[in-house]
């Protein structure tokens, strides 16, 4: 199939395949699931494990939350309106935002983890998935739901890691390293030199995992969204090219997601005197 | 009094403090001229090391400093700290080998006059004695040929020879740059042997003492 076939006809034969082969699963086939972790759960408390609770709330949450949010796609894909899927977005921005900085062992005091949360996904996942949206995939209209919205939350979703990861890492190494960093600015050198070690330590942390797995996709794992198409019945080979897409944007998003927070972050730790300022860390 | 008088005509101060404080520390104001050697001893907590700190602009502070008679704000930090640099009680480390550290590598003379040889700067820094580590913190940090040397008991790990030793080094240095040196020390005897002048500092009042 020519990859530059219009918009429409693409559509259209997506539609066609996923009515032929998608076998649509009934509330009976997920109590089937439902029943494996409710065996694991009586499991781990027989094994006293104190984790059966937890296991049984975030399964819950994952049912309620997917299903709310299947409804809430299902509006937004049929009003397709820009100024809807807008604040869909900055929802969905706030939240990973949130979690990005909430995740953290000392997080910045005020709004200021938040915001620098915000700062990075919003580089590593709202503009590059814009960027995809307008020049490589050329979606009609460009804010097209169907696409727009799955892409921002993937890009979300797996960028946050990489960006939680080195913050985490910046913050607790520059605090376990205080001594060293004040030893050299004392001695002169600029807040730059000072914290060069931990920032090159923090984005390397924050890119390795996907790396890896940008490494072993296709032999270890099968990612998840080729999987989907693939269920829904999309030639594999038309799956994978969108699944090498997102890998590349997801991995592009990791990296300057990353380097916005590690090097917004460790400015922060330092003030206009280039003096380090742990009291900024909680 | 009588002494810094006369230097005021003649030599410029090196650092001029006004009314320098921050929370624990009362207003400070001092002047630094060249070959002054000042030593500031008290109890542990009285603030000492927290005033080199305020010195050296690592922590907030209010008041006015000058260096050379130029305002601190319009001096780099980072160049203002390469002039008044502070040697920690504890010396911190962080390339593996101890070369790494100097940007210009420490001539043997030095070396010798502090009883190190010159292989020492190729050992890994786990291999040192605090003591080792301490003189070459010493020597790392007169590489950067500073003006005023904040030294906060920069002997307190040395055996007696060691200490004689350091304290002949400060005193050439101090000489031979035209430098100056604020000592923190609980060794009375020693304020006595290296300062012309001693301040006490209690509970963040620093007062002279009359030698």
């Amino acid at each position: 199939m020519p990859a530059n076939l219009p918009n429409e006809s693409r559509h259209i034969n997506c539609n066609r395949k996923v009515i032929k082969s998608m076998i649509q699963l009934t509330p009976t086939d997920l109590s089937i699931a439902t029943l494996l972790i409710v065996a694991l759960a009586i499991t781990t408390s027989l094994l006293q494990l104190n984790i059966a609770k937890s296991i049984l709330i975030s399964a819950s949450r994952t049912i309620i939350q997917l299903t709310l949010v299947g409804y809430v796609l299902k509006f937004i894909f049929t009003e397709a309106s820009l100024l809807l899927i807008g604040c869909m977005s900055l929802v969905m921005l706030a939240i990973a935002g949130y979690e990005s900085s909430s995740r953290q062992h000392r997080k910045f005091h005020g709004y200021w983890g938040f915001t620098l949360g915000s700062l990075s996904m919003f580089v590593s996942s709202f503009s590059l998935t814009f960027f995809t949206l307008i020049t490589i995939i050329n979606t009609d209209p460009w804010y097209a739901p169907q696409y727009s919205i799955p892409l921002l939350g993937m890009m979300l979703g797996n960028t946050l890691n990489g960006i939680s990861l080195s913050l985490d890492r910046l913050t607790q190494n520059t605090w376990q390293q205080k001594d060293v960093i004040e030893n050299r600015l004392m001695m002169g050198h600029t807040w730059q030199d000072a914290i060069k070690n931990i920032q090159v330590d923090s984005m390397k942390s924050g890119m390795t995992p996907i790396i890896n797995s940008m490494s072993v996709a296709g032999i270890v794992s099968l990612p998840g969204m080729m999987t989907g198409q693939i269920l829904a019945g999309a030639n594999p080979l038309d799956a994978v090219k969108y699944q090498i897409l997102i890998m590349l944007l997801i991995t592009a998003g990791t990296g300057f997601g990353t380097i916005t927070a590690v090097w917004f972050g460790s400015k922060r730790l330092f003030d206009e005197r280039q003096r380090l300022r742990l009291d900024r860390l909680r | 009094m009588t002494k810094n008088l006369i230097k005021n005509t003649t030599i410029a101060p090196i650092l001029t403090c006004d009314q320098l404080f921050s929370s624990g520390i009362t207003p400070v104001s001092i002047k630094i001229f060249p070959h002054d050697r000042i030593g500031i001893s008290g109890h542990s907590g009285s603030g000492k090391s927290r005033l080199l700190r305020l010195i050296c602009d690592l922590d907030p502070h209010q008041g006015e400093m000058l260096l050379n008679g130029k305002n601190y704000r319009n001096i780099e930090a980072n160049l203002w700290r390469q002039q008044i640099a502070l040697l920690p009680a504890t010396s911190q480390w962080w390339h593996e080998e101890i070369l790494n550290h100097f940007s210009t590598p420490p001539d043997k003379q030095l070396l010798d006059q502090l009883n190190l040889t010159n292989d020492i700067l190729s050992n890994p820094i786990h291999r040192l004695s605090s003591g080792e580590k301490q003189r070459l913190a010493i020597l790392r940090l007169i590489s950067q040929q500073p003006s005023l040397l904040l030294l906060d008991e920069p002997t307190a790990n040395l055996d007696k020879d060691n200490v004689t030793a350091v304290e002949n080094l400060l005193v050439h240095y101090c000489k031979t740059n035209h430098a100056a040196l604020i000592i923190v020390s609980h060794d009375q005897t020693q304020l006595q042997r290296l300062c012309q002048q001693i301040y006490q500092m209690n509970q963040g009042t620093l007062t002279v003492t009359e030698k």
